[in-house]
């Protein structure tokens, strides 16, 4: 053992709590080494005058004063989510108490959560405008036959009132008397 | 039979005032030892450790059995108050440009130094050199304690003023065992250092 370990070792040993193989090593260094005995024996020294120092008593009013203070005091009731943590025996969150790794993974199921909310979300609003577009499709399948229909029937046959807000109904309307129109002209002069 | 703190807890949760009141009896010294050890004011060590009952009463209810021991949660407050207490000491003292208010502060800082000494029960040196020695030295010691660093002086103060367990002060500090055996060594090493031209006193 080196210097640097026997201090290392200082309190443990002090507090007698060193393995043997330890205690053994560090007795070795410690029966060589000058320098480290004189270190040990003023660290001992000096939590020795440390612990013998003198409590503090307070001052005799300390309980009086506390309870007037106390009196304008009321305790605090629980939160819901500390009376539900308590009913199904939950601990608390608190991250204070966490090791480096559960912060980590603590951390990444957080990340995950989130992600995963995220994605239900925007999948839900994706699924809202698949809707949208479908309630919408009528309109453009009516539009598509309006432009069939004027290839077939080329005196006005409503494409034009797309243009001026006309309800695809009312241009169906139109389109089929046209095309009576048109059958009973055509029957009756060619 | 001695009711341990945690029977006192419950009991002051169904209500019953007067085991809040035994839990402040036994508990005062200690912490207010601990408070002005830290900070190095014993005034303000009591005003510190009234606001840390304070608020253990009104958070009385959040407290739950098993998860820590009742002393531990007190200190964990009482540690959290001092630290704000430094940080507001500090910001005020950089604020404070009037020498003359310095001077004052700083007469009054030792002469609660001097408070704490002379709070002390006199011990067995009833010879008043022996007893000025004492004083003396206390106040040297006190002074190297609030020398160290935070991170040390915590860790140093509970272990040895006040005795804690070293599993006690790793749920305080919130430190991993290692860490905290590791600072405390590393806190009396600092200690002995500061001593030293004092040994002989010693």
């Amino acid at each position: 053992m080196n210097c640097l370990k026997a201090v290392e070792n200082f309190s443990a040993h002090f507090e007698d709590s060193l393995d043997y193989q330890t205690l053994k090593h560090f007795e070795d260094h410690m029966a060589t080494c000058l320098e480290c005995q004189r270190e040990y024996d003023q660290f001992c020294l000096s939590i020795k005058v440390s612990q013998e120092l003198p409590q503090i008593e307070p001052s005799p009013a300390f309980l009086t004063t506390l309870e007037h203070k106390l009196v304008g005091n009321e305790r605090e009731s629980l939160t819901i989510w500390e009376r539900i943590s308590r009913l199904f025996n939950i601990p608390l969150f608190n991250m204070a108490h966490f090791n480096m790794t559960q912060r980590v993974l603590t951390g990444a199921a957080l990340l995950l959560l989130v992600a995963a909310t995220i994605t239900v979300v925007y999948r839900d609003d994706l699924f809202h405008q698949e809707t949208q577009s479908n309630a919408t499709a009528p309109v453009i399948t009516s539009e598509k036959q309006d432009i069939n229909r004027d290839d077939f029937f080329p005196i006005g046959t409503g494409s034009e009132f797309s243009s001026i807000g006309v309800s695809p109904l009312m241009q169906q309307n139109y389109t089929l008397k046209q095309v009576s129109y048109s059958a009973v002209s055509t029957g009756g002069g060619l | 039979m001695v009711e341990l703190d945690d029977e006192l807890m419950l009991r002051f949760q169904k209500g019953d005032e007067e085991a809040f009141n035994l839990l402040v009896r036994r508990h005062h010294k200690p912490l207010i030892n601990f408070i002005a050890r830290f900070t190095g004011d014993r005034d303000n060590a009591e005003d510190l450790a009234q606001e840390t009952f304070i608020r253990i009463y009104k958070a009385v209810d959040r407290y739950k059995q098993g998860r820590a021991k009742f002393k531990t949660w007190m200190y964990i407050i009482a540690k959290n108050l001092c630290k704000n207490e430094l940080r507001n000491r500090s910001r005020r003292d950089r604020y404070r440009v009037d020498n003359t208010t310095m001077n004052q502060h700083s007469t009054d800082g030792d002469s609660e130094e001097i408070d704490i000494i002379a709070s002390a029960p006199a011990n067995s040196a009833y010879q008043p050199e022996v007893a000025l020695q004492r004083k003396e030295l206390n106040k040297t010691i006190q002074d190297a304690i609030g020398e160290l660093p935070e991170q040390y002086r915590y860790p140093l103060i509970l272990r040895d003023i006040q005795g804690l367990s070293y599993d006690e002060i790793s749920d305080i500090l919130e430190l991993r065992s290692g860490t905290t055996k590791s600072r405390i060594n590393r806190a009396r090493i600092m200690l002995k250092d500061k001593l030293k031209p004092y040994m002989e006193m010693i």
